[in-house]
């Protein structure tokens, strides 16, 4: 059964949790809570169209579902599903790359703003910046992705890919050479 | 349908329930468990390696014909440094399963374990449990060459200056030496120098280097402690 808005605002994610684990009602409100949040970055981190982020979705909620358990509060738990969203998703665009299957548009006009000041390059396309995005190597495109799409931060990066917060940083700086390597190289060869 | 509700009906449809929370506990009990065993472990070896150490009498390689890295390797326990080399891998394997290890690097990681075997591997040599360990397995392992074993043999060889046993009686100029096969040696010590915390008296374990000057006759030129450097970790029991 799916819980009411109004009940599920009343708890706090740890208190869903644990309510969770003995009366499944409850997972609805997990679910519903971070339903969009969570497609959004399925579809950002993979392309993937929105049928086929929705299957994703749904195998990492089973997953999150028979793991309840090992949840500890200790981290966000927004970083925790997104963690297990994220290695379901990874795991699908490494089977679609090697099938060479279509691809979304990564980004919208509102969500560029940040990462294109951060760049230097407010005169690039979407269409470019998407371009370059999608060539990136996995590690490079994650953090962009997480930092400037997702808006999170450094700590909650380290959360959901399970890696230092330093490491963090050291992507994030390489990734934004990267892009800005890619869009010099495309101005001097247009 | 709702995406949830598609969700429910297959959770509900392959009955799937929760793994239960003592397996996520005893997974992580376990690795912590394996974690301090192995750093544990691997401060035992790292203890006897330093007993090992003390025991070389580094200064002695000049007296002695072979090379010297072919003589530290024969004194030092390869046992004890591959079983460090082994459990240092595995406490850093079993940390990086625990719940938050993806927060520090590999190499932090590499030199906490490092560090904590270091201090409780010399903590347990200064408190003298590496020398009662080596003797133990020494005794109770037959494949085992114990330090003190080792010592012995480097020890007992005469011929090439080197000599070791019990005081039997010691005058200013002489000493009887009873070695471990119970033969007595009658040592001169006229020009030897004693080293100052060694004391010659009766049942003093003590070892020596000098010529050989006769069948059961010894030049001494240098007399030493048998326990190496002084202290628990190191003494004899005698």
């Amino acid at each position: 059964m799916i819980l009411s808005q109004e009940i599920c605002s009343r708890y706090t994610d740890a208190e869903l949790v644990k309510l969770s684990a003995t009366d499944m009602d409850y997972f609805s409100c997990i679910f519903q809570r971070y339903e969009i949040p969570l497609l959004r970055y399925i579809q950002k981190i993979t392309m993937a169209e929105e049928q086929v982020a929705e299957d994703i979705l749904q195998d990492a909620f089973v997953k999150i579902w028979k793991n309840i358990h090992s949840y500890r509060s200790d981290i966000k738990l927004s970083s925790w599903l997104y963690r297990i969203v994220h290695n379901e998703a990874i795991s699908y665009w490494r089977r679609s790359r090697v099938r060479g299957g279509g691809r979304t548009e990564l980004l919208s006009e509102a969500n560029t703003s940040w990462l294109k000041e951060d760049l230097e390059s407010a005169n690039e396309t979407n269409q470019n910046l998407n371009d370059a995005i999608y060539s990136l190597e996995d590690k490079y495109r994650e953090v962009l992705v997480l930092r400037y799409l997702e808006e999170k931060s450094y700590e909650e990066i380290s959360d959901i890919l399970k890696i230092p917060e330093g490491t963090v940083a050291i992507r994030l700086s390489r990734a934004k050479n990267l892009l800005k390597q890619s869009f010099q190289k495309r101005q001097n060869h247009p | 349908m709702t995406n949830y509700q598609k969700l429910e009906e297959r959770l509900r449809n392959e009955g799937m329930k929760p793994i239960p929370k003592w397996i996520f506990s005893l997974r992580q009990t376990f690795v912590w468990a394996l974690f301090l065993g192995s750093v544990v472990t691997g401060a035992i070896g790292f203890s006897i390696i330093l007993y090992a150490v003390q025991q070389a009498d580094f200064s002695l390689l000049s007296h002695i014909t072979h090379s010297p890295m072919e003589k530290i390797l024969a004194l030092i326990p390869l046992v004890w440094l591959a079983g460090v080399i082994v459990f240092l891998a595995l406490a850093i394997t079993a940390y990086r399963h625990t719940w938050k290890a993806y927060k520090f690097s590999p190499l932090y990681i590499f030199f906490i374990s490092v560090l904590l075997s270091m201090a409780t591997g010399t903590l347990f040599f200064i408190s003298g449990g590496a020398r009662q360990l080596d003797k133990v397995f020494d005794a109770t392992l037959s494949v085992y060459e114990g330090i003190e074993e080792k010592k012995s043999q480097m020890w007992y060889n005469p011929d090439k200056g080197l000599l070791y046993g019990d005081i039997m009686s010691a005058e200013s100029k002489n000493l009887v030496l009873k070695d471990k096969n119970g033969v007595e040696w009658q040592i001169s010590i006229q020009d030897a120098f004693a080293a100052p915390i060694l004391t010659l008296e009766p049942g003093e374990k003590i070892k020596i280097i000098g010529k050989r000057t006769g069948d059961h006759t010894f030049d001494a030129s240098e007399l030493r402690p048998w326990g190496g450097h002084h202290g628990k970790a190191g003494r004899d029991n005698r």
